[in-house]
Parts: structure tokens; C-alpha cells; sequence
């Protein structure tokens, strides 16, 4: 069988200059750090559920797992495996 | 070798279920204080009639100040799996509700559990945890790890995942042997920094390599005349996927709200391109309860070898629904609050409740590209026209109990 490497070279490099972009883009954030300090005492509504960037992690769960199958998608969550019952 | 006979019976299937719940809330009791148990039920049903009853819990108890034990339950009873070939049991006059992604058509179990042991300690979290998935023609296990550390005074935080999927596909009826051992390798970085008392930004990378049987053969693909023939798919993947997140705060008054904007970019070495944008505005309406609505678009390509109609002299073909263009929008709302305090503390008792729906519109416009190039419809929409929608519902009903 062909592997796909070979098939579908440039998709590689595609997705390696997303990387490489997202990459950048950390960067980029990470030097906002000096000038994005919040005080402990200031932190009040940072660490409330609906400031999370997951507000209900079993439901993150259970969505990023069901959501593909029942969606008919390939990349529209985090879950990368695991069964579907389907 | 897996065949459509249960592997347990039920009630020994039931007892083990039974066995899972007392063991961790044995756990929780004999842990230290912090142990908090999260009860959810999920029901779907789509237009087709096809549904799907998820009960899940989830089991977080502190073993000590700095480590504590997980464990993740899941159940899923599904309408629409295992595609059966067969006069009675194919396309939507059957007789059969079929699942409009597998085109599957028998009620099935599907159970999984997670257990996970964490540390934490002065902003480094460290995770590992082991996902077993069984099912009749499927079965999944992932050892993964993840670390995170907050620095910059906890304004920022950098974490790290690894997953690896050893999985097995068994097809069943007229597909046996059409399946076979898929290895699914996963990593991701993750960067979130706070930038206000009320804006926090994310960013998420994740790389997949895939390889081994990567086929859904439920599925066939068909030639010019209507004829099945057999999948033929790479049998490895590289995907990249990048997401963006904005949460910003806000207040109405004295009370509480958020809007929370993420967007995430797919693609893969199929050519397969995909975009997600989903928007979450909650809302508290008391000290303890709030409210959430919730938009989301999906939109994705076709993979480079996927056609409707096949000649035969293909390399790869593929009649898999995932594997073909089309859009969805998602809209939902969700409410979770506190349960009054004059209800008394107990174990047996709930704190919180939370309960949400969500209704999902996918088109079929892949669909619709075979007919416009006067190729005949695909078996992979013979549920629906190609001007027509597939339309799904989810309620999902949780309480938390706080041990």
C-alpha cells in the first residue's frame, strides 16, 4: 500500500507551518507575560467556573468524546481515538 | 475473535457496573475531605429516530494534600451501530433506524472507564491515567500523561499532554475481517496566560500521527453503476490541529458574566481541512446560578481521494461520511445551580445540578457536489436528499455531589 507520507506531501508541510505558526503565536504570548501580572488579591473571578477554559470538564469530556461520531466530523474536538459505539 | 453475541451476560454486566460505583464511592469515603462525585445523563436522538442513552460519572477523591485518585465511568447505549448488510436492514424503508455517520442499524453497549492519579503541588499539576473502551466490534486503550505548571506569579500556565491509542476495529455480519489494529500517538502544548482581572487568553496545539487499519468499513464505497466495492484508505495519518481562546468577564451589576470565544484550525495529510468556531456567553443570575448559551459553526473539506462515485481504478476510495464536506451549526443552552442549603449536607445529598440541550443542524452538502456533477447518490446519504438536513437533539442532566 502507498503510504500516505509520500502521497500527500505537501499537506505535511502544510501542517508544519501551522505548528510552526501556533508556535510563533505562543511566543508572542508568552513575552506578554511582564507587562500581564494579576495580583493574587485580584484573581477573585479568574477562578470562577465560568472563567474556565473548561467549565465543566466531564462535560468537556463526554462532548469531545461523542461529539465526532455524532457529528460525522474528523476535526471539529480533541478526541483523537478511543471507540465511538457506533 | 469478536462476534455480535454478548461477551458478558447482562447481569453479570450489571453487577460489575454495580461493583465500579460502590468501589469508588468506597474511595471517596475513605479519602480525605475534597471528594467530588459528578453524575451526568445523556440522551440523543436525531431525526432519523436514532438514539443514544450516555449515564457517566466522574470520581475525583484526595488521597492527601498533594495526590488524588480520578475515575471516569461511561456507558453508552446506542440504536444506530454495527452496520448490518441485508434486505431488511439497509436504507432508510428497512425497517431499521440507521445512524446517519455509520449507516449502522443494531442496539449496542459501549462502556469505558479512566482512571487517573494526579499530583498537585504549588502550581505543577502531573497527571497519568489509563482509557479502556470496549464495545462489540471495538476496543480502545490509551495510557496518557499530561503535565502543567503555573509561573509568573500563576498568571501563566504551560502544559503539556501525551496520549497513545492502541485500538483494535472487529466489523461484524458481512464486514468481518474488514478490520484491523490502529495506533493513534497524540500530543499537545497548551499555553494560557491571564491578562486582566477578567480576560484570560489560550492557546492549544496538538499533532496526531495515525497509522495501521484507519478504515471504516460500515461504509462501502460505490462505483458508477451503484455497485459496493471494498474501502481502501492510507494506512497512516499526520494531523495538526490549533485552537485560540479568548474569555473575557464582564458585570451586570454585581453579578458575574463571560463571553468565551474558540476557534480551532484541523488539517491532516488526507487533505482534510476543517474550521470550529464556538461562542459561550454565561450569564450568573443569582450568587450561585448561571446560565449559558452557546453558538458553534463547523465547517470542513473533503479528503483528496473521496469521490461519489468510483471507477474502480483508484488508489483509495472511501465511502465514509467523515470523510466528505459539509457544515454544522450547533446552538444550546445550559443552567446550573446550587441546591438550597436548607436541604441539609449529606453524602446522599446533591449540591449542584446542571442540565443543558443542545440541537445540532448538519447539511449535506457533499452530497449535493455528486449530484451537481451527475454522479449517483452515495450510499453514505441514502438517508436523506441532497437538499436535506440531518438534525440531532442532546439533553444532558448532571448533579454534583460533594462527599
Amino acid at each position: 500500500m502507498i503510504n500516505s507520507r509520500s502521497y500527500f506531501p505537501h499537506n505535511l508541510a502544510r501542517i508544519a507551518g501551522s505548528v510552526l505558526a501556533a508556535g510563533a503565536a505562543v511566543g508572542m504570548l508568552a513575552s506578554l507575560e511582564g507587562c500581564a501580572r494579576v495580583p493574587q488579591r485580584d484573581r477573585e473571578f479568574l477562578s470562577d467556573p465560568i472563567m474556565q477554559r473548561q467549565e465543566d470538564p466531564m462535560e468537556s469530556g463526554l462532548e469531545s468524546h461523542d461529539m465526532p461520531r455524532r457529528e460525522g466530523a474528523v476535526g471539529g474536538s480533541s478526541g483523537s481515538g478511543g471507540g465511538c459505539g457506533c | 475473535m469478536l462476534n455480535s453475541a454478548p461477551r458478558f451476560p447482562r447481569a453479570a454486566r450489571l453487577r460489575r457496573i454495580a461493583l465500579w460505583i460502590a468501589l469508588a464511592l468506597g474511595a471517596a469515603q475513605a479519602g480525605e475531605s475534597g471528594s467530588v462525585l459528578d453524575l451526568k445523563y445523556e440522551f440523543f436522538r436525531d431525526r432519523n429516530k436514532v438514539w443514544n442513552h450516555t449515564p457517566a460519572f466522574s470520581l475525583r477523591t484526595a488521597l492527601s494534600r498533594v495526590w488524588s485518585l480520578g475515575w471516569e465511568q461511561e456507558f453508552d447505549v446506542v440504536s444506530g451501530a454495527s452496520r448490518r448488510l441485508g434486505a431488511d436492514k439497509v436504507g432508510q424503508f428497512g425497517d431499521r433506524n440507521l445512524d446517519a455517520v455509520s449507516g449502522a442499524s443494531k442496539v449496542e453497549l459501549r462502556y469505558s472507564e479512566n482512571p487517573s492519579l494526579t499530583y498537585s503541588n504549588k502550581g505543577t499539576v502531573v497527571s497519568g491515567s489509563v482509557y479502556v473502551s470496549r464495545e462489540n466490534d471495538y476496543i480502545s486503550m490509551a495510557p496518557a500523561g499530561s503535565l502543567a505548571m503555573d509561573f509568573n506569579d500563576r498568571n501563566t500556565t504551560l502544559g503539556g499532554s501525551y496520549a497513545e491509542f492502541f485500538d483494535d476495529f472487529r466489523p461484524t455480519g458481512a464486514f468481518t475481517g474488514m478490520g484491523g489494529k490502529k495506533r493513534i500517538r497524540s500530543l499537545g502544548g497548551t499555553l494560557a496566560q491571564s491578562l486582566t482581572p477578567l480576560t484570560l487568553v489560550g492557546l492549544t496545539g496538538t499533532w496526531i500521527n495515525s497509522w495501521g487499519f484507519l478504515g471504516h468499513p460500515y461504509n462501502p464505497p460505490m462505483d458508477v453503476s451503484g455497485a459496493m466495492m471494498t474501502e481502501e484508505v492510507p494506512n497512516t495519518k499526520q494531523a495538526g490541529a490549533v485552537s485560540g481562546q479568548i474569555i473575557q468577564g464582564y458585570h451586570l451589576g454585581d453579578l458575574l458574566g463571560s463571553a468565551n470565544l474558540d476557534y480551532r484550525r484541523y488539517q491532516d495529510s488526507w487533505g482534510i481541512k476543517s474550521g470550529t468556531a464556538d461562542f459561550k456567553v454565561s450569564q450568573y443570575y443569582s450568587e450561585s446560578g448561571y446560565i449559558r448559551l452557546r453558538a458553534r459553526y463547523y465547517n470542513q473539506t473533503g479528503a483528496l481521494f473521496a469521490k461519489t462515485a468510483y471507477a474502480g481504478t483508484e488508489t483509495y476510495r472511501t465511502g465514509d461520511i467523515r470523510m466528505f464536506p459539509f457544515t454544522s451549526f450547533l446552538v444550546g443552552a445550559k443552567a446550573s445551580d446550587a441546591f438550597p442549603d436548607s436541604w441539609g449536607k449529606s453524602a446522599f445529598l446533591p449540591d449542584r445540578w446542571d442540565l443543558k440541550f443542545d440541537y445540532m443542524l448538519r447539511d449535506t452538502r457533499g452530497d449535493k457536489v455528486g449530484a451537481d456533477a451527475g454522479e449517483p447518490r452515495s450510499i453514505r446519504y441514502q438517508l436523506y436528499g441532497a437538499d436535506e438536513y440531518y438534525l440531532q437533539g442532546v439533553v444532558m442532566a448532571g448533579l454534583t455531589f460533594n462527599l
